[in-house]
Parts: C-alpha cells; structure tokens; sequence
C-alpha cells in the first residue's frame, strides 16, 4: 500500500504538468505584486507627502495581498481559473489509467482500494499544493513590500464585515485567519480535483475531463447567484476567496466539504469494489 | 557510462541551499519592512475621560440604543431609508452624547465625519441625516466652535439589520460592546462604550 502511495505521489509532484500548473498560479499572483500592489503602494506614500497622512490608516499586508480583495483583474483571474489549475498536474491520470491497461494489471496483482487511496491522496495532495503554493508566494512578496497593520473594522479599507465567516477571528488575529483559509482553500481544492474520478466514468475524453471541475464551478455559480444572494455562499468559487465578497457561511462550507467528501469516498470504495469484481 | 551517485546528492545540496538562502532573505526583508514601519499606537479612553485632540476636548456623557419609531419621534421629518414592514425594530439607532470643548481662544472646527461607531467587525459613520435633526443647530454650525466654548453634540449612527448574520444577532445589539473611534492614525484613539445594556442600568 505504502509503495503504491509513494509512486503515485512521486507521479503526481515529478512531472511537468505540475510544475506548468504552479508557473501559471505563480505568474499572476507576481503580476498581481507589479501591477497592483507597488503602484498603490508608491501612490499612498506620494498622496501622503502631498496631503498628509492625518486620519488616512495605511494600506496593510491583510488588504494588499491577492486574497485581501478587491475587483483587481489577477484576483478575479485567479480565483476564476483555480479549479481548473488544480486539475491540470495529475488529476487527468486517474483517467489515462483507466483507459489503458494500468488499471486493468493493477486489479490482476493487488487490490484495487490501495490504487484508489493513493490516487485520491495524490490527487488531493498535488491539487491543494498547486492551490496554495501561487498564494503563499504572493503573501510573502507583498509582506517584503506592506507591513502588517492590524486591521481596524471603522477604517473602511478591509472587505471581511460583520456578515463575513470568522469576522472577529480576522480582525483580533490576522495571521490565524489566513492560516486557517489557505487550509480551507488547500483542501476544497483537493476536494475538487477529486471531482475528476467519477467524471472519468461519464466523459470519454481526456481533455473533457479535466475540465470537468472547472465547468461544474462556473456553472454552478452561474446558476447559484442567478437563485439568490444567499445561494450564491454554495458556490465553490466564492468560497474559495479568503476576501469573502459574497460573505460565507459556516454551515454552507461545512455542508459543501461533507457533500463533496462524501460522494467522492462512496463512488470511490463503489468504483473499487465493482472493477474488481469485474 | 553512468553518472556518479552523489551527482544527485549534490544537486539536491545546492537545491536546499539555494531555497534556505532565500527564505532568510524573505524573513529579514519582512522584518525590516515591519520594524521600520511607523508605529500605531492603541489609546484606549474611558467614558468621562477629556481627550485632547488638535486643540479641542473631547468626553462621552450619554450612550443610548433606540428603535425606529423612537427615532421618527425624537427626529421629526426624517423616514429611514432601511425601514422594514416585516421587522418594525430595524432599524436601531445608537446615539453617543459626547461634550466638545475649544480651549483656545481662536474659531475651530470639529471633524464629525471622521468619528464613527464600531463593534465586533461592524463599524458605521455618523448619520449626516439624523445629526440635523436631533440637534438644534444644522451639521455646519455644530462644527464651528468659538474659542474658550463648549456644547454637547448628540451623535447618531444607524445599524441596520442586514448589516448582521441572522436575527439573533440583530436582537443582541443592544448587549453588545462599542467603541468610539475617534482617529486611526497616526494613533488609533478610541473610547471604550462598552453595552448600551450596561448604561441604562447606570
């Protein structure tokens, strides 16, 4: 079992997928450091030389940063394409296997269920890294940039309100708050990569495939935020965003993560048990 | 011919050297960054204290919660935007009483707008509207004040339901604590309000 995870593993981060999918992540969560973050940043000091600085709070790492929020290109452009990045290192394998004959010789030597779980830890783990990764990189360029002022609610210059998930955790302890949603974003991202797995029983084609988690998001926002405002908090895109600007709620993530989880285990240990039988 | 074996040794060497080397640039860059940053002080005030802001005094004296139609009636003329048919409390209003006092001899001028009200994540600004008419004098004359003069200016901030998570939430309103954020830099100065709940058994 444990050689089987390692290989998958070693398949899943040794690749050149991989490394694409996080030069793509990293490209715009920089771009986002040249083109957002040092122009406001260089404006704020040149506006406090000319204006003063009484009463205007300076901008802060936990506003500055991609995931501080705002209607900036490379944010929306980032979060938008995430659930797509995070398919693109090894999520698209589980289908390969299947359609040649890997799965087939791995059914005739061992079990099936030791494939199953180290392809899912895999593909959990490779898509949360590709996640994350772009967004820790971006955090800690903008932090050798903005320094880190707490953020005071009565400014008016941080998006997380009092409709927001984990508002007072945001506003006593920054640090933690961030911690605690690239976690969030770590694994709802593993999660939905792992959408890949059933899709590769119902789409013929490789491509179709991988796109397949990233078509379901956009459409299930379309169509969440098309219902109502409160709807549109199921919406994985949304919340994927640690800027919350549709505010989350607890039980809409909690319930999104058991859904997720849980039809993903169920189709897994039902798919194991019926290609080894057959 | 094949490669020697501590080729990879090597390689990962330089690898994990390369990476130490950068993520201590990075630290002492972020504590650079941080350390030379200007420093925001936190001043906390205490209800009944006189701060001293740019030549003028400041003190809290009153803090009450009130409901719409209290609000209609102590303010007449004025309809809320946010009333709502199916909750006749929303919206509350919180009116913070606070003596302003010049002690110069020259005409100064109080900035009312850059006071406002805050609580949990929730903050609000003075309600420019209200402030007319629950004072006597109009917005710009309680600006003004003459050397070696003093008034109490009534401050209104609304709070509106669907600025909170759920109704349980818009019922403890008035059992939560408030500040009143007087600036924000170069100082963060505030007065700790603490429950309307509080002060009306005061």
């Amino acid at each position: 079992m444990s050689s089987i995870i390692k290989f998958e593993l070693h398949r899943a981060f040794h690749n050149r997928m991989f490394v694409i999918a996080l030069t793509i992540g990293c490209v715009i969560t920089l771009a986002h450091v040249f083109i957002t973050t040092v122009p406001e940043f260089l404006g704020q000091s040149e506006a406090r030389e000319l204006y003063g600085s009484k009463n205007a709070y300076p901008l802060s790492l936990f506003n500055s940063w991609i995931g501080g929020g705002s209607s900036d290109l490379e944010i929306n452009l980032y979060f938008l394409l995430l659930p797509l990045l995070i398919c693109i290192p090894h999520a698209d394998t589980f289908f390969s296997d299947r359609s040649s004959s890997y799965l087939r010789n791995i059914a005739l030597r061992s079990e099936l269920k030791g494939y199953f779980a180290a392809k899912i830890i895999s593909i959990f783990l490779s898509a949360g890294c590709v996640a994350v990764i772009p967004l820790v990189l971006n955090l800690a360029v903008v932090a050798m940039i903005v320094p880190a002022f707490q953020p005071i609610p009565a400014t008016g210059m941080f998006t997380i309100s009092e409709l927001s998930m984990m508002d007072t955790l945001f506003y006593q302890e920054p640090f933690i708050y961030l911690l605690l949603f690239l976690t969030l974003i770590f694994m709802l991202s593993g999660l939905l990569s792992l959408l890949v797995i059933p899709f590769s029983y119902i789409i013929a084609n490789k491509t179709l495939v991988m796109l397949s988690p990233f078509a379901l998001c956009a459409f299930l926002d379309f169509l969440l935020i098309l219902g109502s405002f409160e709807l549109a908090t199921f919406s994985p895109l949304r919340i994927l965003r640690p800027d919350q600007p549709i505010p989350l709620d607890p039980l809409a993530v909690t319930a999104e993560f058991v859904i997720l989880l849980a039809a993903i285990l169920c189709f897994s240990v039902y798919r194991a048990h019926k290609d080894e039988v057959y | 011919m094949s490669l020697p074996k501590s080729r990879p040794v090597i390689r990962n060497l330089i690898i994990l050297s390369t990476l130490a080397i950068l993520l201590t640039i990075v630290v002492v860059k972020i504590a650079y960054v941080n350390s030379s940053a200007p420093n925001i002080p936190r001043v906390e005030h205490s209800v009944g204290d006189e701060i001293d802001g740019d030549n003028l005094s400041l003190s809290v004296t009153k803090f009450k919660v009130y409901d719409v139609n209290h609000i209609e009636k102590i303010a007449p003329g004025y309809t809320s935007l946010f009333r709502d048919s199916d909750n006749p409390n929303n919206p509350k209003l919180i009116v913070v009483d606070v003596k302003v006092t010049n002690r110069n001899t020259e005409r100064l001028l109080f900035d009312i707008s850059s006071i406002s009200l805050q609580s949990g994540a929730w903050s609000n600004g003075v309600s420019l509207m209200l402030l007319d008419s629950l004072n006597e004098e109009s917005a710009k004359e309680l600006r003004a004040f003459d050397g070696n003069t003093s008034k109490t200016i009534q401050l209104p901030f609304e709070l509106v339901g669907t600025q909170f998570k759920n109704s349980t939430d818009w019922e403890l309103v008035p059992q939560r604590d408030y500040d009143l954020v007087l600036s924000v830099y170069p100082a963060y100065h505030f007065v700790h309000l603490g429950s309307p709940k509080d002060w009306r058994a005061l």
